[in-house]
């Protein structure tokens, strides 16, 4: 049976809080969230879940373990510009272990929260197209290709694939999320006070 | 009617102002941002074999590039650039891998680079290579496995690419040539196992910088080079370098005595010279008065061709003794065997070698020991210093370094006398 609990940490009320930044950034994340649960169901299982609109959030996890991925340059939206120079990540079926996606929202001077979902057990992605910005983590590639392409289409004229990827200790910096389907059991989500972020 | 005559031209001329340049400059800009580059401060790797192909770019389906392959290779401080030119200006990818990076079955294709810690030759592997401040410009990576450690990669806005390295002059040279011809080349490149890199260091034995130094068998000349090499200042240009091709005949015991005076690397690219020869006799009948000073220009010509290939190909004794300071304790095989020739052709010890490089002269010591060590002659060092620098020794050396694809060389050895007889 799957686990899904929104906990709300208490948040040390020192007077100074803009109410409505608060509600207004709170609020776009639990649409986000309530969204991604809505789509889960009972069962644990989504399927086309994208993740958008929010502008950026991490990723972050253990391990990850996928195969077929495909790598390209592209222009995509951003929470502060409408097109900066991003990275589709194309991974066809993966597993990821301890993940973590959240993002940060700034309520009021220098007073943040951290909205924060976390999955215990291992959650299994087919189809996942992910577009980042930054990407950290140990890799291992198996038939590794990096090579350019003549072409007119600028997108098209660079790609790194491989048959095979394997990702630890990793973090990116994430503006689009795309799962064909997911299964996420054991997932929590968390709203936490946090000093401001450092990224 | 003269009007309108008048208005079409200068529309056309305005649509050619409007149309051109920018094409061009899309061309130019789309030649510019060809390739990724690739930089290590260090490159360890087993069994590296260089190659010469012709392989596909962002703006050429092809184009020369040498291709570096490896059995394995362990890459530090690695970082990859690749910009693209967007519709809202150029980006960067940009990976850098903070811890080593190893990757197995590698290859590498690569259109420019830089190097340092080894001279490179066409076809001819080698084995335990390490190199260092490697720089390539980039069309093609394979790896069987790859491992990144710490590895960030980020897609950032602008041009942040790495320094280019420079176009090596053979891969100048094949790009000038049509084709085919080039495919020609590339197989005679490879069957002479010609070199790719150390152009510098045979450059600096050439007080002419005017000769020309095209690598190529196929390559003709500049023509600026050859203007100026005439006498009078004439224009034979079609006599000079037709004679090569037509007249050549009679330059055929010039260039046979080129060939014999060479040393044993030019037996690696006689085949070409040979070629170029057969095909040059038959024109010999036609020979008339005027042909001795032609004979004598094409003999220059000729020379200038064959000795700059010939000076890349021999490896100096400056360069030798470079080489020798970076042996590092391992010798790969044609590294000892040219010292060793070096040596015997020299009469003298392999100690006696590089005499005027300390770093050399404890290598070659080395060498020297460990050679005779595996042959059970240690004892030829009490004896008197001529039998170290004997025929009949180096023949032994030779056959014995001829057995090792690398030969380690132990430190011990240095004082082989130490604790031998005592």
């Amino acid at each position: 049976m799957s686990e899904k609990t929104v906990q709300l940490k208490p948040v040390a009320n020192k007077g100074g809080t803009n109410k409505k930044v608060f509600w207004k950034a709170f609020g776009s994340g639990m649409i986000v969230l309530t969204a991604l649960l809505s789509f889960m169901g009972i069962s644990g299982t989504a399927y086309a879940i994208p993740m958008a609109g929010v502008g950026d959030f991490y990723v972050v996890f253990d391990h990850l373990e996928g195969k077929g991925y495909t790598f390209y340059p592209k222009m995509g939206e951003s929470s502060k510009e409408k097109s900066t120079p991003q990275g589709t990540n194309l991974i066809k079926d993966l597993t990821i272990n301890n993940l973590q996606l959240y993002k940060d929202f700034n309520i009021s001077g220098d007073k943040w929260i951290r909205v924060k979902i976390t999955a215990k057990k291992p959650v299994h992605i087919s189809g996942l197209q992910h577009d980042a910005s930054v990407i950290e983590a140990d890799a291992k590639f198996s038939n590794l290709a990096l090579k350019e392409k003549q072409s007119n289409d600028w997108q098209k004229q660079f790609q790194q694939t491989s048959s095979t990827i394997q990702l630890d200790h990793a973090k990116l910096k994430t503006h689009y999320l795309f799962q064909e389907k997911i299964v996420m059991n054991g997932m929590k989500v968390t709203v936490e006070r946090i000093n401001k972020p450092g990224n | 009617m003269m009007v309108r005559t008048l208005m079409a031209i200068t529309c056309l001329l305005g649509l050619t102002g409007l149309f051109s340049p920018s094409q061009a400059k899309a061309e130019t800009a789309g030649q510019k941002l060809e390739g990724f580059v690739i930089s290590a401060d260090r490159v360890d790797g087993g069994t590296m074999l260089p190659q010469v192909v012709m392989g596909e770019t962002s703006a050429n389906k092809q184009k020369p590039m040498i291709r570096f392959q490896y059995r394995n290779a362990t890459l530090y401080g690695m970082k990859l650039t690749k910009v693209l030119a967007t519709d809202q200006g150029p980006i960067t990818i940009i990976m850098n891998a903070n811890g080593p990076v190893h990757l197995t079955d590698l290859t590498v294709d690569a259109s420019a680079f830089s190097l340092k810690g080894a001279c490179l030759k066409a076809g001819e592997s080698v084995p335990e290579l390490g190199l260092k401040k490697v720089t390539m410009l980039v069309h093609q990576m394979n790896a069987a496995q790859g491992e990144l450690s710490r590895l960030q990669l980020s897609t950032v806005k602008g041009n942040h690419e790495l320094q280019r390295p420079d176009v090596p002059k053979v891969l100048r040279d094949l790009s000038s040539l049509p084709f085919l011809e080039a495919k020609d080349a590339i197989e005679s490149l490879m069957k002479g196992h010609l070199p790719l890199t150390c152009e510098d260091e045979s450059k600096e034995d050439q007080p002419d910088e005017k000769k020309d130094d095209s690598l190529l068998p196929g390559v003709k000349p500049d023509q600026k080079k050859e203007d100026s090499l005439l006498p009078g200042g004439q224009k034979p240009v079609d006599d000079a370098v037709k004679p090569v091709e037509d007249n050549i005949g009679g330059v055929t015991k010039p260039v046979k005595d080129t060939i014999d005076h060479t040393t044993e690397p030019l037996k690696k690219i006689k085949k070409p010279v040979d070629d170029t020869v057969d095909n040059v006799k038959k024109p010999v009948k036609k020979v008339t008065e005027t042909v001795p000073k032609v004979v004598d220009d094409t003999d220059k010509t000729v020379k200038r061709v064959i000795d700059p290939v010939k000076k890349q190909l021999k490896r100096t004794k400056q360069q030798l003794c470079k080489d020798a300071a970076k042996m590092e304790g391992k010798v790969p095989k044609q590294l000892g065997l040219d010292l060793i020739h070096a040596a015997q052709k020299e009469n003298v010890p392999l100690t006696d070698l590089c005499s005027n490089n300390n770093d050399a002269e404890k290598q070659l010591k080395l060498l020297q020991n460990q050679l005779l060590n595996n042959l059970d002659l240690l004892s030829l060092l009490k004896g008197d210093e001529d039998e170290l620098a004997s025929p009949e020794l180096f023949e032994k050396m030779e056959k014995e370094m001829k057995k090792h694809s690398t030969l380690k060389l132990l430190p011990h050895l240095l004082s082989p006398l130490n604790g031998l007889f005592g």
